[in-house]
């Protein structure tokens, strides 16, 4: 068996609470955690480390989180990394819009962070990741 | 003000800003075309004096305004942009200001070294002084200033950039505090309100609908950024009782009144007439459970609802599928004007609360109507053993709450009086068909099955745990205040109090009807017995009260009755006779 290495997921939102807490309940859990304050921001640290999977927000400056999955889609390192939005949107995403990136689950605030911890924990369990398959 | 001027005149800078002046430096900031921002107001904690003066010498100089412009356009192509001199012994060191990772400017450190009084721009930089400076004044003042050594520049520059990376990180970190403990304290308003909704679906509630809705608007708009929250219910008169086309709302409705009703337990508004129609047309297209945003400023398909006052958001209040009501939000404030999911969600939750609250309340109603429907039937069929007393317990329970109600109890004791009213006679259904209808006069041995009635009356409800408290009244009935009364031969106020109401309202009943043994007595007549009776046969204290009573409803449900009784009475020729009657 593979020994279990510490998975990487990158938490990008503007608003520092969620960013506080998601990496708090994530690191608890044993995950090693990123973190970003924007979409752009996000990108690169997507680009660079290559996490093994990424929570975004929806609303952000700079790069939206639809924008965000949409170009990590186009690049072949980054196009398979699963990727769960967080939106604080009255009204639902068009699902041609999640479609164009590899977004798994959209879950509306507030959300439950043990319940996110769990959606990694299934998401991340059901699919090889790109760094375990680099590895 | 921009971001980058309020991110300079924060607090934090200004201390920085002083302490590094103590260290014979100066900060100046300036955006990213290289234009120096004016300094913010000096506060009274700055030291004044000779410090005041080295900050304006260079603040002021034309030379150091130019030179900050050139190092800015070096800076700026640099990936990490390093200090310059500007002259000799005059040193510029960039600190980048970050506004949400983008660069809006710099803090420039402006640092002299002795060697800049030899230097010959130093004559320069007076002249180049707004108004003009004594080269030798200044001089003099500069090289009473603490100045650094040319040697220490690179690591004076070095920690005073490391202090401000520090301040940068303890706003960052003072921010996301405070960011943290707003939605920290909105996270307890938002289960507060769901608390407050959960207790307040207990019983005591059911009977006040309006007032559980009221409650949860009220919560609602403490808790969320709205102008105004309300409750459209459907007209369903079947289902929601008396809520059936009501409107309930907190805050300011667009065109909306309170309703001004004397009866206080009336919670709900008064829409305008189109947005009555208009909120009822909407309730019949809403889906159970699909939330809908109507923005008549920015959708075109929606400008009908231009009346209700911009934005609003609709979360339908369904049961079994149906929908029976609305919660409307509208007025949003605050920084961000458009929905979120928070408001959703919490306003679906109260949705599903108060959705349940209605079915209950209904389930309730319902419950309670079946409970006095069947203690009617029950009565008014032993009332139609005897043709004559046709209607009289339903007649007696509305003399009783009436007369309940006159001397002050309380909206549910009076319920009660009702009850005990409704069912004081019960017990007739145990004394023989041959003694309630004999025609004449009754025998010893026949009057005392009557004088039995209120014993079994009590027999027959005594194992009902609901009816505990109204079995005195029963059982009570026939005493009289001199204790000449059956069965127990009670007097005064060993009398329990619900006896006495109905004994008043029996009696009164009794001598407005007409009997086997006698014809109706007329109104005046039967006050004036009652009158001169209290003291004896009745209350002295009630029986004044109850002769002042408002008769009107009371003579309408004897016409009423006497329409319903008419064709038995003609298939059954009445006969005349004597007292069985109470009385």
């Amino acid at each position: 068996m593979m020994a279990e290495c510490s998975r990487r997921v990158l938490v990008i939102d503007d608003e520092a609470h969620i960013v506080q807490v998601l990496s708090l309940k994530l690191r608890n859990a044993g995950y090693e955690v990123l973190t970003a304050s924007d979409g752009e921001e996000g990108y690169e640290i997507a680009r660079k480390s290559i996490p093994d999977l990424i929570i975004t927000d929806f609303q952000m400056p700079y790069m939206t989180g639809l924008e965000l999955c949409q170009a990590l889609a186009k690049e072949t390192a980054t196009a398979n990394i699963p990727i769960l939005m967080l939106t604080a949107r009255g009204y639902a995403l068009d699902d041609e819009d999640i479609a164009l990136g590899n977004i798994r689950d959209v879950l509306s605030k507030p959300f439950s962070p043990r319940s996110i911890v769990q959606l990694v924990e299934q998401t991340l369990g059901s699919s090889g990741t790109p760094r375990e398959k680099a590895a | 003000m921009d971001l980058h001027a309020s991110l300079w005149a924060s607090d934090r800078h200004q201390v920085l800003r002083r302490r590094v002046r103590e260290a014979g430096l100066l900060l100046i900031s300036c955006n990213e075309q290289g234009r120096v921002l004016p300094s913010a107001t000096r506060s009274s904690s700055d030291a004044g004096g000779a410090a005041d003066w080295f900050e304006d010498f260079f603040r002021s100089s034309g030379f150091v305004h130019r030179a900050i412009k050139k190092a800015v356009e070096i800076w700026t192509t640099q990936d990490q942009p390093a200090p310059i001199a500007a002259a000799p012994g005059l040193w510029l060191a960039p600190i980048p200001l970050v506004v949400r990772r983008r660069r809006c400017g710099f803090a420039v450190i402006i640092a002299p070294t002795e060697q800049l009084l030899e230097s010959e721009h130093f004559s320069a930089i007076c002249r180049s002084v707004k108004g003009g400076a004594d080269e030798r004044v200044c001089r003099s003042l500069l090289a009473q200033a603490s100045l650094c050594m040319e040697c220490d520049v690179a690591r004076l520059i070095a920690l005073v950039t490391y202090l401000h990376e520090d301040q940068v990180h303890l706003s960052a970190d003072e921010q996301a505090m405070e960011s943290t403990g707003q939605q920290l304290a909105e996270s307890y308003e938002e289960i507060n309100l769901l608390y407050t909704i959960i207790q307040n679906m207990t019983a005591p509630g059911m009977q006040q609908p309006a007032r559980f809705i009221r409650t949860a608007c009220q919560e609602l708009l403490g808790t969320l950024p709205y102008g105004w929250i309300g409750v459209r219910l459907a007209e369903d008169p079947e289902r929601l009782k008396a809520l059936s086309g009501k409107f309930i709302a907190e805050g300011q409705v667009p065109g909306a009144c309170e309703t001004s009703s004397d009866d206080s337990s009336d919670d709900s508004m008064r829409l305008p007439a189109r947005l009555m129609v208009l909120t009822e047309a909407l309730l019949k297209q809403l889906l159970p459970d699909t939330a809908v945003v109507l923005d008549p400023q920015s959708n075109p398909a929606h400008a009908m609802y231009a009346s209700l006052g911009g934005a609003v958001l609709i979360q339908p209040i369904s049961s079994d599928g149906r929908v029976v009501g609305m919660f409307i939000a509208g007025n949003k404030h605050g920084s961000d004007s458009a929905v979120s999911s928070v408001d959703m969600k919490l306003l679906n939750a109260t949705a599903s609360h108060t959705a349940i609250f209605l079915e209950n309340a209904a389930l309730y109603d319902d419950l309670n109507a079946m409970f006095l429907g069947t203690l009617e039937a029950l009565t008014a069929s032993i009332d139609a053993k005897d043709r004559y007393t046709c209607g009289h317990s339903r007649r007696v329970a509305h003399l009783t709450q009436q007369l309940a109600r006159a001397v002050g109890m309380s909206p549910e004791q009076v319920k009660r009086m009702h009850i005990a009213g409704l069912v004081h006679d019960v017990g007739k259904i145990g004394v023989p068909e041959h003694v309630l209808l004999k025609p004449g006069k009754l025998t010893d041995e026949e009057f005392a099955w009557i004088r039995r009635h209120p014993e079994m009356g009590h027999r027959i409800l005594k194992d009902i745990p609901q009816l505990k408290d109204i079995l005195p009244g029963v059982l009570y009935h026939h005493e009289r205040w001199d204790g000449r009364g059956y069965p127990a031969g009670l007097a005064g106020e060993d009398i329990p109090f619900v006896a006495r109401v109905i004994g008043l309202a029996d009696s009164f009943d009794a001598m407005s009807s007409t009997r086997t043994y006698r014809c109706a007595m007329d109104r005046k007549s039967v006050l004036d017995e009652i009158r001169r009776c209290g003291g004896a046969q009745f209350d002295p204290e009630l029986a004044p009260i109850f002769v002042s009573l408002d008769f009107t409803e009371y003579d309408r449900m004897v016409r009423e009755h006497k329409a319903a009784a008419g064709p038995l009475m003609q298939l059954t020729p009445g006969s005349k006779s004597t007292g069985k009657e109470a009385a």
